[in-house]
């Protein structure tokens, strides 16, 4: 308690358009806490030490079919361990046992 | 087969142990650095990216780059960025970026090839044509830049020969002829988890707000890459502290070492990001507080303290500099614009007014009388010659010290009888863990000093980097930007439509 929050997260290129709001719906539904920051040529959305995606989740917002390695064209860059991937899901969180 | 499935199948089982050789004879570095890895068969590449999957992505991402840049340069966008000296950042980007890229390539062929675990050589594998991939989109928007502007027609004689080149170079230089692990902990994660998230996103943000396109598209093209080099750091830093406690005391002096040597190469980016532009998205400080001191300084670090990994032991002194980087940097190449072919310029009202509202504690009172001095003349600010250079970064020995900064942070060490300077007491520790390392530098006043350049000089020296000294100096009272205004005129876009 009293230490700051530690963020997991995503910086999204938003030359994905459609593509990239569909992924950050999906990571709000899906996760708590959710902060997206807009830095005009990039959004960053973080998530309180842990952040799942979920192609299903991406695929309802987005109306249609989605790889999950189609992330790899917009996801700039992103901070924590990446802890699962696959076709289904992919989840980002820190280690830390005191959280 | 799903992602698991093929990742085994065409990375885990094309591997295998050599019967009629000695593994170590085969690997001759593996067990040099000290590291002891028993089982790294469990790592994993958290993408588990398979080849195919590799060279299709890859592809893709090519075409969104050069649809871009073939609009570019099809409706003269060179022409329609809000200022011209922006270009002047591009090529001092072209000068410490580019070579890094093509470098790196070389490193992570190095890592593969002496690393024999099956996650990590695939990885690297991938990174290795990445970082071509890099060096060659970059070289492409530098191609077109020199159909209109100076400093970059012999790209590749200057980029071997200039001497503020030493900067890149010996970074990398110092990695290549490290072990195969620490060029690992040097380059995966120190300069690209740690750092690079700064270079690319920040500046492609100031790219897009100047109206530079291209360069934005390869920003982000580069960048779309780094996530994949991320995971291979994190991967590979998590691995070495969980295969072994006595790994942990290595891995420390790595980060300790390679956390400076990766701040201290991103002095020019900092200039990148509050200076070049004429609109700026973010201020190098912000950045810092955002990409380093919360995501890798209060998430990672306080993450790994359950390893028994602190803080990178200088960190404290980069939060400190962090009001003064830019500022710092950017008198240092003021100090040098008449030998460099990336230009200096003169500050406009605006330049002082953002620089004083973003940095209200520092700007004013220690910088901003330096850059006033060119008011009158544009070349007051140059010190003659080629500078003393810190014998670990290469930069000019010339950073305050942010506790009084009025004073420099110069250090000096002996070793053989000789003193060495440093610009900073980061690089001194750097020095004095691997003297024997560091003092084979070639030292470009040195050079200058024994005729290394010619005989006239400063002409030959001109001749030996590439440019002559018509394309150094001040940008403003530039033929640059003189050409810049015709452009301009002969498009139609020095009209004024209120």
């Amino acid at each position: 308690m009293g230490e700051k929050v530690m963020y997991v997260g995503m910086d999204l290129d938003s030359s994905g358009g459609d593509t990239i709001h569909a992924i950050i719906e999906a990571i709000e539904e899906d996760n708590e806490g959710v902060v997206v920051e807009d830095y005009f040529t990039f959004k960053k959305v973080k998530a309180p030490n842990n952040m799942l995606v979920k192609r299903e989740t991406v695929e309802a917002c987005l109306g249609r079919e989605w790889n999950m390695d189609d992330i790899h064209l917009y996801m700039s860059s992103y901070f924590g361990f990446i802890e699962d991937w696959d076709e289904d899901q992919m989840i980002i969180r820190w280690n830390n046992p005191d959280k | 087969m799903g992602i698991k499935s093929s990742y085994s199948a065409m990375t885990r089982e094309l591997m295998w142990d050599p019967k009629d050789f000695d593994l170590k004879k085969v690997y001759p570095l593996i067990e040099k650095e000290g590291i002891i890895v028993k089982d790294p068969k469990k790592w994993e590449d958290p993408f588990r990216m398979t080849y195919n999957q590799y060279v299709k992505i890859q592809s893709e991402k090519d075409h969104i780059y050069h649809s871009v840049r073939n609009a570019f340069e099809a409706n003269n966008g060179h022409a329609k960025v809000v200022d011209a000296r922006w270009y002047e950042g591009i090529k001092a980007f072209a000068l410490a970026v580019q070579p890094a890229e093509y470098a790196a390539h070389r490193l992570m062929a190095y890592i593969g090839r002496n690393i024999p675990i099956e996650a990590i050589r695939f990885a690297t594998f991938n990174q290795c044509i990445d970082e071509l991939r890099h060096a060659q989109i970059e070289i492409k928007h530098y191609a077109h830049m020199s159909k209109y502007y100076d400093g970059l027609h012999a790209y590749a004689k200057t980029n071997e020969n200039l001497w503020f080149n030493t900067v890149a170079k010996s970074f990398f230089d110092d990695a290549l002829t490290a072990g195969p692990f620490e060029a690992l902990m040097a380059i995966s994660f120190s300069f690209e988890y740690v750092f690079t998230n700064i270079l690319f996103l920040p500046f492609a943000s100031s790219a897009a707000a100047v109206g530079d396109e291209n360069f934005a598209a390869v920003g982000k093209s580069v960048q779309s890459d780094e996530a994949r080099h991320m995971a291979l750091g994190m991967t590979a830093l998590k691995m070495l502290l969980e295969e072994d406690d006595r790994n942990i005391p290595i891995v420390q002096k790595w980060l300790d070492k390679w956390y400076w040597r990766a701040y201290r190469i991103f002095s020019v980016v900092a200039t990148l990001v509050d200076y070049y532009p004429r609109i700026r998205p973010i201020s190098w400080r912000k950045a810092f507080e955002i990409y380093v001191e919360d995501q890798v300084l209060d998430g990672l670090f306080k993450d790994l303290r359950k390893y028994g990994i602190r803080e990178p032991l200088h960190a404290e002194d980069s939060i400190k500099e962090k009001e003064h980087y830019s500022h710092a940097t950017m008198r240092i190449l003021e100090h040098y614009k008449h030998a460099n072919m990336f230009r200096g310029f003169r500050l406009q009202p605006d330049d002082y007014e953002w620089l004083h509202n973003e940095y209200p504690d520092t700007f004013e009172k220690y910088y901003a009388p330096f850059f006033r001095r060119m008011d009158d003349h544009i070349m007051a600010v140059a010190s003659p010659g080629i500078p003393a250079v810190c014998a670990v970064c290469q930069i000019p020995v010339e950073f305050p010290d942010p506790d009084q900064p009025n004073k420099m942070w110069t250090q000096y060490s002996e070793f053989n009888n000789k003193t060495h300077i440093l610009c900073s007491p980061g690089c001194k520790h750097i020095f004095e863990q691997e003297p024997g390392k560091f003092i084979q530098w070639w030292w470009p006043a040195e050079a200058y000093v024994n005729g290394e350049f010619g005989t006239d000089l400063p002409l030959d020296l001109f001749k030996y980097f590439g440019f002559s000294p018509e394309e150094a100096n001040e940008h403003y009272s530039s033929p640059d930007r003189e050409r810049w205004m015709k452009y301009r005129e002969q498009l139609g876009l020095n009209q004024r439509f209120v």
